[in-house]
């Protein structure tokens, strides 16, 4: 019963009654409330999605006040729920939506960079030493330097990299985790960071798409002000 | 360089610290970087790499370890079994047949010769040069959306080769898996052949036979251990082959849908280039946060509605709780059972009194009074012996703490006593 594109359904809650929706619409509502990008991994949630989405779209516009939205991207689809153009809708309160800290957010653009760097890989995974080659070796080296370490030089000390690097980078990815747009995978051999990167890390480049878009203009507006 | 060298008969098998030396300065300008100094470098080769032979000391020659090192290096360069024609390798297996199988050793070679030896060699060479393509397809792919659109246009070119090729190979992978089809019907053959010959033995067995069945036991194991190794090789080569694949499938798919609007992908893709760039020029490091972010920076919100589930005692108000008085149930016929009790009991009293009354004025008035002839009236006026008891009791009493009456009582029990419930003796109270 996939009715994505369905616009005949009744705009009503009666598809609570369903059982399936009982089962499962707990989990989903708090997943989706809690900010969580949903993938086919999240098999019975991503099913409830696809087969009542006008219904829960109804239901989270008229409840919430949030969009109910569906991205298509990399052969694959995620769902996540946002707020309208102009309103945070009931979740207005500053405790019930967050801002993306400075360090998610400098995190999340070298992660999107990294996304794309392994655009044609099927599975986009990253462990840290693909981190300590992108700080030490890619283009803006110099400038990865200077931010994580405060200096410039060939290589740093363990627990420099342990402490500058690895525990900014971790506490962001526990976040991201919980987001979707990340899985944490198993560690290895003492190894600090392991994890693929989803599609939903597409949100992220949303989320800046103005400044992407125009990034001349956004640049100079931005310069120009300090 | 060294073992090149040698090869090429340039310098000896034993060399001098001259030749290392000559060698470093070639590596080097190969690099175009600066010479390096030549005695920490030898003294690092002499830990694995190097040794001084026996009958040349002041010489140096390379070690075992280093020969095998550089053959690794070469096989890993040059994938030599690749280049075998893997169908015709594999087409001598698929001639394999049961009946050729005379004994365990028979197999045992068979196995040996084609798994562990040439066969298996050359398969794996060919799924390691197939994985090369597919890493070179990959990360030429991944230059390719961040080009201009007529450098890009080669690039996809070039991969489309390389695709070409990959598909060629794995082709002829999958084949060879076809092959072992019908290696495996031969092999469970084999097997079954030294299944039978270990149970051909009678139940009850000489020591002879005895001996004979371990030895059979033996080598249907072995035959076991060995079909067991063949098909664990060939689903770890399906298994390699299908990732390649499916990689390579998500590669192609990915480049056929930028094909479709390459100027907007890349366009997007140089942006974000130079949006990670800019960024991280605006970012600043923090002794006190560590990785900062300008004020001015625009930060976006995303949707985050905390949940908690908490379990409480549910109370239905808080600070000092209400105290419920609960009316208590009456049980009637209790009551008025106790409420007769009491009425009896009452009533006793008050005839109690009244008889005493009466006596002590009778006593007061006549001086003298003989109990006795009274308790069994008092008892049947008031059908109660629990009076006259007690107007008895209360006439002692009265007649005890008064220093104006004595009390007589003769320990005798008259004739009219005996006939009543109650025996009494004769007692009379007198007015002094």
């Amino acid at each position: 019963m996939e009715n994505e594109n369905n616009k005949e359904v009744s705009q009503n809650f009666s598809f609570f009654k369903n059982a399936d929706v009982q089962e499962y619409f707990a989990d989903l509502n708090i997943e989706l409330l809690s900010g969580r990008h949903i993938q086919n991994d999240r098999f019975y949630l991503y099913k409830l999605l696809k087969d009542y989405f006008n219904e829960l779209s109804y239901y989270y516009e008229k409840v919430y006040g949030l969009e109910l939205i569906m991205e298509s991207r990399e052969d694959s689809k995620y769902y996540y729920v946002d707020y309208p153009d102009a309103s945070k809708g009931a979740l207005a309160n500053p405790s019930r939506h967050k801002k993306l800290t400075q360090k998610q957010t400098l995190i999340g653009i070298i992660l999107l960079n990294m996304y794309y760097e392994r655009y044609f890989e099927s599975k986009k995974e990253v462990r840290f030493a693909d981190i300590k080659k992108e700080i030490k070796e890619s283009d803006n080296n110099i400038l990865y330097k200077k931010l994580f370490f405060n200096k410039v030089q060939d290589d740093y000390l363990e627990g420099d990299w342990s402490l500058k690097v690895i525990k900014p980078f971790k506490s962001v990815l526990r976040e991201f985790n919980k987001l979707g747009w990340i899985t944490n995978l198993a560690v290895e051999d003492g190894e600090d960071i392991h994890f693929v990167l989803r599609e939903p890390i597409i949100r992220f480049q949303k989320l800046y798409e103005k400044e992407i878009t125009n990034f001349t203009e956004f640049s100079e507006k931005y310069l120009s002000q300090l | 360089m060294l073992h090149k060298k040698i090869i090429n008969k340039q310098i000896n098998k034993h060399f001098t610290y001259k030749d290392i030396e000559r060698c470093i300065k070639e590596v080097a300008l190969m690099e175009s970087s600066s010479i390096p100094h030549t005695d920490p470098i030898v003294d690092g080769l002499l830990k694995y790499y190097l040794e001084h032979p026996r009958e040349e000391r002041f010489k140096y020659a390379l070690t075992d370890f280093a020969l095998k090192f550089v053959k690794l290096i070469d096989n890993k360069l040059y994938s030599p079994y690749a280049k075998f024609p893997l169908r015709d390798t594999f087409k001598k297996l698929a001639d394999f047949t049961a009946s050729d199988i005379k004994s365990i050793d028979d197999f045992n070679r068979w196995y040996e010769f084609n798994f562990e030896g040439n066969s298996g060699t050359v398969i794996i060479d060919h799924l390691e040069s197939l994985k090369d393509y597919v890493n070179k397809a990959i990360d030429e792919l991944n230059i390719y959306i961040n080009q201009d659109q007529d450098s890009a246009l080669k690039t996809a070119e070039n991969v489309s080769i390389l695709f070409e090729k990959i598909t060629a190979k794995s082709d002829e992978i999958k084949d060879t898996l076809l092959i072992s089809n019908s290696l495996d019907e031969e092999i469970e053959q084999v097997v079954d052949y030294f299944l039978k010959r270990k149970n051909s033995l009678p139940n009850t067995k000489t020591p002879e036979q005895k001996e004979t069945h371990k030895i059979f036991r033996e080598e249907y194991g072995r035959a076991v251990q060995i079909k067991k190794k063949v098909d664990e090789f060939f689903v770890e080569v399906e298994y390699k082959l299908g990732q390649l694949l499916d990689r390579s499938a998500y590669a192609s798919t990915q480049l056929i849908t930028v094909q479709d609007n390459f100027k907007n992908k890349s366009a997007v893709r140089i942006n974000i280039k130079r949006f990670l760039k800019f960024t991280l020029e605006q970012a600043s490091f923090s002794k006190k946060d560590g990785i900062t972010l300008s004020e001015k920076f625009p930060l976006k919100s995303i949707v985050s509605e905390r949940f908690k589930h908490v379990g409480l005692v549910y109370y239905e108000e808080f600070g000092i709780q209400k105290s419920y008085v609960i009316e208590p149930k009456v049980n009637e016929a209790h009551l008025e059972l106790q409420i007769s009790k009491l009425d009896t009991e009452l009533t006793r009293q008050e005839n109690t009194a009244r008889w005493v009354n009466h006596f002590k004025k009778q006593l007061n008035d006549d001086g003298e009074i003989d109990f006795s002839n009274h308790f069994y009236d008092i008892a049947l006026k008031e059908n109660d012996a629990l009076i006259a008891l007690k107007v008895g009791f209360e006439l002692v009493e009265f007649a005890r703490h008064n220093n104006g009456y004595e009390i007589k009582i003769d320990r005798e029990i008259p004739k009219s006593s005996l006939s009543q419930n109650i025996a009494l003796w004769k007692m009379k109270i007198i007015k002094k």
